[in-house]
């Protein structure tokens, strides 16, 4: 009871393009956390097509399996696959009865009306709720981290976003955006990591664990020697092998890589250390500070922006387009100038207290020595010392905070006269959602 | 060696005659050790323990909580939230006791922005035409086009929707006409209809109308000029708020000389010439020198005439002293000559007689002294008339300037003496020209304690 909470036992359902978190509204950690993709095997019996989703469908092998992510920008783009992921969390893992609890979930602020449309009548009609809101999932992160106004920087899978919040709404006209998430990090490690150097001759050969059916311990550096298995090469889908070898290189950035707390420069970054790794294959390599820190320059330096840009942008949602403009890839712009950009075009009425109230959240935060670069090269940029960030010294903050602050935002006394009931929905239809989630 | 042993020696070197006193057992029943106490620090201290300190020192334990009794059954209850205008029902735990309404219902609170109907609409602003005249659209820039009703529905609507957030309000505009317009257009536009339809509402005799329509007064100018010189405030580099610190302390130091200066010069003029500058109570601040500066009075720069009699009021007291008024016979007195009056600056009531100078307690028997030799009673004058006690006045305060005046030529002959005494084996020449001018300071020191004093013998015979 304290604090004004009030529990109805909501569920929270908070949707990224990495990951889904699910969870009770009240706790600080979602019950539910799986991969955002899905895989789909046609069934040649009856010619439909069978999904397999969480940790367990997914990174098993399994033949012929295509993996695909339904979510593009945050938003869902492909629905075939919804259902199954909201079956597998309400029923396999939450074990509940959906008819008892009203479910709150998260949108990005560049969602459109059809989608939460869609995902409300669903949520209505499939699984008997009895209530629903939808809320943004960058007031979700300010809330988490306990502010009603707050510049909400948010460095995502696909996207990096700056989002400024006033008392609990998003101000949509301002929002900055661009493909410049973790998916371009591994991308750009991917390469770094499969281009040959003087030490390594040889590319890196990224094949996943679940290909290997035996190898040999090596000296570090020597040509790894292993077997593959020939019967799940022939017959995995290549869509599974690339995932599966992203999430090799998604490993790699995790245990070795990370951003440079200053301007990068080659001594500088070797002066942080090497780093050892040893490849699914076998292959052992020891990386040095400017090999292993150089991917993250893609935040924040404009020349590795550059290199990058041939890369090409990330497939982009088609059918429902997202509300408001997406900076292109070609041009994007360094992380500090994209959120001395977004405070520029505040009113000056509030401008300050959104300086006074900067938030980082998101995975690509995550990255060691990410919010110390941030900090330089925003005060670098600015000569503004006036730049106040909050960032969530807990790490699973900043990764769950849009679940955290729609768990807050849900388990409160007060948001129980919001929820859009069931008689509203059959009622007024579904232009509530809009009238009541502003 | 064993102690019997020792015993043994001991007892042979005292005489046998004397059998040894059997040492008396401490008895710890007399002198109990307080509670709170350690027993070390009582050995140590005795009986001579503070009794406070026993008291202060003694552990207090929280109360054990009583789990036994109040055990408080819980239930998973359907409950209905009043500020819902559907028939919801949501469950949660409750307090089996707990009956009534929903607890947080009663934060269910409107801001209860204002809203009209279209009569008083068209009352206020007529029947504008729906659509806009394109040619005017055109000629004029976006901002200033007028308002048409739609697009002022909408602003209420919004202002409704969102509490009269204004910075989400322009955020989320987009009006009927797709007009964009600033923020204190929308500002100005809800407050002047607001305000107008209020003054149609309100009966004329309402004694709050006056006061609910100030509420809704918006100045688009002067928030236009605010904004801009917010913008200009925030846009200053660094190096430009640097200097502004460093003249605002530079400000602030000669203030503070100036504050010192005046001071001393306080000091040094009651000092010499027995005088109060009047600068004394001079406040040297920000909104102070702002003022004087208006008013076209340079007080703090002009020097003060020293030797002058008439004291200057100082310009607090100046404010709250009513002027002279002959007709019926009221004369105002300087109130300088002795502190009278509160810490406020605002005098209050006092005595007549309490506004006769006292000495300084440092000088006082010596005064007392000197009008005993001139056979004045200060206490008791035969004829207290205005002149007379303004004569008494200035004798006492000469009085006392003259006592200081000759402690401070004894003080100086005392240095001059010592300076002698070391000077002694030093070039002769030197040191008569040294006693030469200090003779000469010392001469005419004492031709001006002469003349007080005759001042002083003038006056009584005046008296």
């Amino acid at each position: 009871m304290a604090y004004g909470g009030d529990e109805v036992n909501a569920i929270v359902l908070d949707m990224g393009t990495y990951s889904t978190r699910i969870g009770y509204a009240g706790e600080d950690l979602p019950k539910v956390n799986m991969p955002a993709t899905y895989g789909s095997v046609l069934d040649p019996d009856t010619g439909l097509f069978k999904h397999y989703v969480g940790d367990e469908g997914v990174n098993i092998y399994r033949p012929k399996m295509r993996l695909s992510n339904p979510m593009r920008e945050g938003m869902i783009y492909e629905w075939n696959a919804v259902e199954d992921v909201l079956n597998y969390a309400f029923h396999s893992q939450l074990r509940c009865n959906t008819a008892d609890h009203p479910i709150l979930f998260t949108e990005p602020p560049w969602n459109n009306k059809w989608n939460r449309e869609h995902l409300a009548e669903i949520l209505f009609e499939k699984y008997q709720i009895p209530a629903t809101f939808v809320v943004n999932n960058a007031v979700c992160s300010a809330f988490s981290a306990g502010k009603g106004t707050a510049l909400v920087v948010d460095v995502g899978q696909d996207i990096s976003s700056v989002t400024p919040v006033v008392d609990g709404y998003a101000l949509t006209k301002s929002i900055q955006r661009q493909p410049i998430g973790m998916s371009l990090l591994t991308n750009t490690a991917y390469m770094t990591l499969t281009t040959p150097t003087l030490e390594r001759v040889d590319a890196i050969e990224l094949h996943s664990h679940q290909l290997i059916s035996s190898k040999k311990p090596m000296g570090y550096n020597a040509k790894p020697i292993y077997t593959l298995r020939q019967d799940r090469l022939l017959n995995a889908d290549q869509s599974w092998r690339n995932q599966m070898s992203r999430r090799v290189v998604e490993d790699w950035i995790e245990v070795c890589s990370g951003a440079l707390e200053t301007t990068f420069t080659v001594e500088e970054a070797d002066k942080k250390g090497t780093k050892f790794y040893e490849f699914p294959t076998g292959y052992q390599a020891i990386f040095k500070g400017s090999e292993r820190l150089h991917p993250a320059e893609i935040f924040f330096n404009s020349s590795a922006l550059n290199r990058i840009r041939s890369y090409g942008p990330p497939p982009i949602a088609e059918n429902h387009p997202s509300q408001g403009r997406m900076i292109p890839l070609q041009e994007a712009l360094p992380l500090q100038n994209l959120i001395a950009h977004a405070l520029d075009l505040q009113d000056i009425d509030v401008r300050s207290s959104l300086m006074q109230n900067v938030v980082l959240v998101g995975g690509g935060s995550m990255l060691p020595g990410f919010q110390e670069r941030l900090l330089f090269e925003v005060s670098n940029l600015t000569r503004n010392k006036n730049y106040k960030f909050h960032i969530p010294t807990v790490p699973w903050e900043r990764r769950f905070s849009s679940f955290l602050g729609g768990s807050i935002l849900a388990s409160l006394g007060t948001f129980h006269q919001l929820w859009v009931s069931r008689e509203e929905w059959n009622e007024f239809g579904p232009d509530i959602l809009a009238q009541r989630c502003k | 060696m064993t102690s019997a042993d020792v015993r043994e020696i001991v007892s042979s070197l005292v005489p046998p005659g004397s059998t040894p006193v059997p040492r008396k057992a401490v008895a710890p029943s007399a002198t109990r050790k307080p509670e709170g106490i350690s027993r070390e620090l009582y050995n140590l201290i005795g009986n001579a323990a503070p009794t406070l300190v026993a008291q202060v020192s003694r552990p207090k334990f929280k109360a054990r909580p009583d789990l036994g009794r109040a055990r408080v059954k819980w239930e998973f209850r359907e409950f209905d939230n009043p500020a819902r205008k559907d028939h919801l029902k949501l469950h949660h735990w409750q307090r089996a006791t707990d009956t009534g309404n929903y607890r947080f219902a009663r934060y269910n609170i409107d801001s209860a922005p204002i809203s009209y109907i279209d009569e008083e609409y068209e009352a206020v602003y007529g029947t504008i035409p729906a659509e806009i005249d394109i040619s005017l659209l055109a000629s004029t820039s976006k901002e200033d086009t007028p308002w048409t009703k739609e697009d002022t529905d909408y602003l209420f609507r919004l202002v409704r929707e969102y509490d009269q957030r204004f910075i989400v309000i322009i955020d989320r505009w987009a009006p009927p006409s797709g007009i964009d317009r600033p923020i204190e257009e929308l500002k100005s536009r809800y407050y002047g209809v607001a305000r107008s339809i209020l003054e149609r509402r309100l009966p004329e005799d309402d004694p709050n109308k006056a006061q609910t329509l100030a509420g809704f007064n918006f100045d688009k100018q002067q928030e236009r000029k605010r904004r801009d010189y917010v913008v200009a405030l925030f846009n200053r580099e660094p190096e430009a708020i640097e200097e502004e610190e460093a003249l605002y302390i530079e400000v602030k130091r000669l203030e503070q000389n100036e504050r010192r200066f005046t001071k001393d010069r306080e000091d040094l003029l009651r000092m010499l010439a027995g005088v109060e500058s009047g600068l004394g109570t001079l406040k040297v601040g920000d909104e102070d020198t702002k003022k004087k500066k208006k008013n076209g009075e340079t007080s703090a720069d002009s020097p003060a005439t020293p030797g002058g009699g008439s004291t200057k009021k100082s310009k607090a007291e100046a404010k709250y002293v009513p002027a002279d008024d002959p007709t019926n016979c009221i004369v105002r007195y300087d109130p300088a000559t002795v502190s009278v009056g509160s810490k406020s600056g605002v005098p209050s009531i006092f005595m007549r007689s309490s506004r006769i100078p006292v000495p300084k307690p440092s000088v006082a028997t010596h005064v007392t002294q000197l009008l005993a030799e001139l056979q004045i009673s200060p206490n008791t004058l035969v004829m207290p008339t205005k002149v007379n006690v303004e004569k008494l006045e200035s004798l006492l305060n000469t009085a006392g300037i003259l006592i200081e005046m000759k402690r401070s030529v004894d003080r100086l002959d005392q240095e001059i003496r010592v300076l002698k005494a070391r000077h002694k084996g030093e070039n002769v020449e030197e040191v008569e020209m040294e006693h030469g001018e200090d003779k000469g300071k010392a001469v005419a020191s004492r031709k001006r304690s002469m003349s007080i004093i005759s001042n002083a013998a003038n006056k009584r015979q005046r008296v």
